[in-house]
């Protein structure tokens, strides 16, 4: 009984914190590449915020730069 | 006034020279109707992430201006019909500059 406790047991929450908000950044540069590469995939797709847990502002400031940067041949619009 | 900054794909089979004259036009084309730029940099050519035209490489342009709308509105006009010119990117300075004076420079992949 006392086993079967413990796997009922939920796991804690961790607490997450947008990587953007820590830094303080208010806008995202087109440009700054470096700043938003580990949120693109290796496909070329943007990280959802459920995965990427981002703060829905920065997600857009980001979606947006990104989008941007895609449109002027810095990033690629998807890899095959 | 409002603060622009354009980045201009420009052709990678013209020769430095073409470039360079190409460039001179287009700053023509902002200070000729009272615009006034505050940078001007040339990347030089660099590999794009997917063919645009046919071409994979470009030469890559980034210029920063202070101009009014209707400045910015004419040279977008004389783009679309420059030849030489593959592809435009007009942004206001606002959507990607810091307010707080504490930023630091954007050299990653200006290189």
């Amino acid at each position: 009984m006392e086993k079967k406790k413990q796997v009922i047991k939920r796991r804690t929450k961790k607490r997450r914190v947008c990587a953007f908000c820590v830094d303080k950044v208010d806008v995202l540069d087109y440009k700054d590449l470096s700043k938003f590469r580990r949120f693109v995939t290796d496909r070329g797709k943007i990280v959802p915020r459920r995965n990427s847990g981002i703060c829905a502002k920065h997600q857009r400031a980001l979606a947006e730069a990104i989008k941007r940067a895609r449109f002027i041949a810095l990033l690629p619009f998807c890899v095959d | 006034m409002k603060s622009y900054e354009s980045l201009i794909i420009i052709k990678p089979n013209l020769s430095d020279s073409e470039v360079t004259t190409l460039i001179e036009t287009i700053q023509g084309w902002i200070t000729a109707n009272e615009g006034e730029i505050v940078l001007s940099k040339p990347w030089g050519i660099k590999e794009l992430s997917y063919p645009i035209s046919k071409f994979t490489q470009g030469h890559y342009y980034q210029v920063q201006f202070n101009a009014t709308r209707k400045t910015l509105v004419e040279m977008r006009n004389r783009i679309r019909v420059t030849e030489s010119i593959l592809r435009d990117l007009n942004v206001t300075m606002e959507s990607i500059q810091s307010k707080n004076p504490v930023q630091e420079e954007v050299a990653s992949i200006a290189e």
